[in-house]
């Protein structure tokens, strides 16, 4: 009989660790990531060619936490079969998980599975978003870690929580011009009650904060605007990009009128928030919660990472925002229950290994928790979302399409979907589905979309020619 | 936005660090024609077009233009046709030397409304 595997989805911090421990417990271990390096969104790593160059004295914590992480993984990555550029495509049971690459796909099978597929950036539609030159504000530091490279010149930032005024700044680093970060209030400001309530989550996110004001200062120095209870309008231009109009609102997300205000831009850059990637444990028939702030419909899951499913692990943020440093603890916990459940069907078994992550854990989730109430978006923020606005990129569905199906009784998610074909085309909803529930009535955020089969595109190429599993992680 | 526009943001400035690395040029065919576009070893076919002043390559369903919009492949705004083969994102794949890089309208035609070369994949 072969060893005990334990299959990992997902080479970001969560990830990367789940996968060190489970090999180190003495697993056979598969790692599968759609990027061609590990790191994830957080650490995403320019190739070889491009890696060096000057780090900011704004940037230093953030590579400092990125080294540490990739020490650790280094020291069992000998151990991990690491198969970079690959998708799971579906999961039909532990013992049936398709995964595809390029040119070919396999069907493997896991004693233990932990997905940690992090997450996406949320943004609450505008007229004028599908511009080209309107991108999320993670795009922005994609380019800049992934490629070296900025997205534009003078570049206007909208949105809500913290991730705005980082890529502003970053970009403000790289040689941009800035002319406005609009916020839908203090990312700050939601902090304090919870912070005050609990000392101990402030002294636990005296790194974070203490990186936060360093990006904060290099706005400041820069002389950026940063307006707080602002909402952004719309985006216009002849074919692209040119211009950013926000406005006041008034505490509901609603425009103060003659509060408007127009920022010129070659470049604007929203983020509301984060979608969990849970498709895949849900897909694996994972029971879901709905929890607007850290993420949307996020797998239920224990101290371990267990879910509904004996065997199905979930690993950071893909079980609910808590940021990169939680999530490398919450992979090294998790890690040792999957080792556990595939050695010995006891989850609990190594426990004892992961203890000094299991404290660290906690310590950034004490912080997190009170964080989480920044993404918290007006109640009436989508009431901007004017008829004329599409809603679904994919497929072309706008805002008096989604409310006339509403207004024919579709009012569940699903049956939005069928309806409509909002959230059918080639991202599988990953875009729109946030917004879908906002506006799909008293149903919308309580039931999840199906995930089906096919959770990423694969060409037909690479489903006929299946190979076989024996070259995996033995 | 006309061409002559779109190109004149072309700075090296939007690479702002020293690089290292062999530099090369990818082929970048739109509605106005074909173009040589600077591109770097590793870095993404969509990196190198907006680093080049470019910021749309696909004509949607509904006729508006699009480019890049999530960066890390999850949105699939990007896609375009690379080496023939259509619905390729430019965010997830890397430039190569001699790449081609076409502007896709719809499900995967051109411009002019032939099916690429690479035919359907």
């Amino acid at each position: 009989m072969s060893r005990a595997r334990v299959v990992v989805v997902g080479a970001g911090p969560a990830g990367m660790m789940a996968a060190a421990q489970a090999a180190r417990l003495g697993c056979a271990v598969v790692l599968v990531d759609e990027a061609p390096r590990p790191g994830g969104q957080i650490h995403r790593q320019p190739p070889p060619s491009l890696a060096g160059g000057a780090v900011s004295a704004a940037a230093r914590p953030e590579a400092e936490r990125k080294r540490r992480l990739f020490d650790r993984f280094a020291r069992h990555a000998g151990a991990i079969d690491h198969r970079p550029g690959t998708s799971v495509t579906a999961i039909y049971g532990l013992d049936r998980i398709l995964i595809a690459d390029e040119t070919s796909s396999r069907l493997i099978r896991a004693d233990a599975l932990v997905v940690a597929t992090g997450l996406h950036e949320r943004v609450v539609p505008v007229p004028g978003w599908t511009l080209p030159g309107v991108v999320t504000a993670g795009a922005l530091q994609a380019l800049l870690k992934g490629g070296r490279v900025r997205a534009g010149d003078r570049i206007a930032l909208a949105g809500a929580g913290p991730l705005p005024l980082v890529a502003a700044a970053q970009m403000v680093e790289a040689g941009a011009t800035v002319p406005v970060v609009a916020l839908l209030r203090p990312p700050w400001s939601p902090l304090w009650p919870g912070l005050l309530r609990d000392p101990a989550a402030l002294w636990a996110g005296r790194g974070v904060l203490s990186e936060g004001w360093r990006w904060l200062s290099v706005l400041r120095r820069a002389g950026v605007p940063v307006l707080t209870r602002h909402v952004a309008l719309s985006v216009s231009g002849d074919g692209a990009a040119e211009r950013l109009v926000i406005a006041r609102h008034d505490g509901r997300g609603r425009p103060v009128p003659g509060t408007e205000r127009r920022f010129a831009a070659d470049t604007v850059a929203f983020n509301h928030g984060f979608t969990a990637n849970s498709e895949l444990a849900r897909m694996a028939g994972a029971e879901t919660r709905f929890d607007p702030r850290r993420g949307g419909w996020l797998p239920v899951r224990d101290g371990d990472g267990a879910t509904s499913v004996p065997g199905l692990f979930v690993a950071g943020d893909a079980g609910g925002f808590a940021g990169g440093l939680a999530a490398a603890c919450d992979g090294a916990v998790v890690g040792a229950a999957a080792a556990g459940w595939a050695l010995h069907r006891d989850a609990g078994r190594f426990a004892a290994q992961a203890a000094a992550d299991r404290a660290e854990r906690a310590r950034h989730w004490t912080f997190q928790a009170a964080l989480a109430a920044s993404w918290e978006l007006p109640r009436d923020i989508h009431e901007l979302v004017t008829p004329a606005t599409v809603v679904c990129r994919c497929e072309g569905v706008t805002r008096a399409r989604i409310d006339r199906a509403v207004a024919d009784g579709h009012d569940g998610l699903n049956g939005l979907k069928r309806n409509t074909r909002a959230g059918m085309g080639s991202c599988g909803g990953r875009s729109c589905l946030r917004t879908l529930a906002a506006l799909a009535g008293p149903r919308g955020e309580g039931e999840a979309v199906n995930a089906r089969p096919g959770i990423r595109p694969v060409t037909l190429a690479a489903l006929a020619n299946r190979v076989s599993d024996e070259s995996v992680g033995s | 936005m006309d061409r002559a526009a779109s190109s004149a943001a072309a700075t090296p400035s939007r690479r702002p660090d020293v690089r290292e690395g062999e530099g090369f040029t990818i082929l970048f065919e739109d509605r106005f024609g074909q173009r040589a576009i600077p591109a770097w070893a590793g870095e993404s076919v969509a990196a190198a077009l907006l680093a080049a002043g470019e910021r749309a390559w696909r004509t949607a369903e509904d006729g508006s233009q699009r480019g890049l919009f999530c960066g890390i492949g999850v949105c699939w705004e990007c896609r375009c046709i690379i080496d023939g083969r259509p619905n390729s994102r430019a965010c997830q794949t890397e430039a190569r030397p001699g790449l081609s890089v076409r502007w896709q309208v719809g499900p995967g035609l051109l411009p002019d409304g032939g099916l690429p070369d690479g035919g359907a994949s």
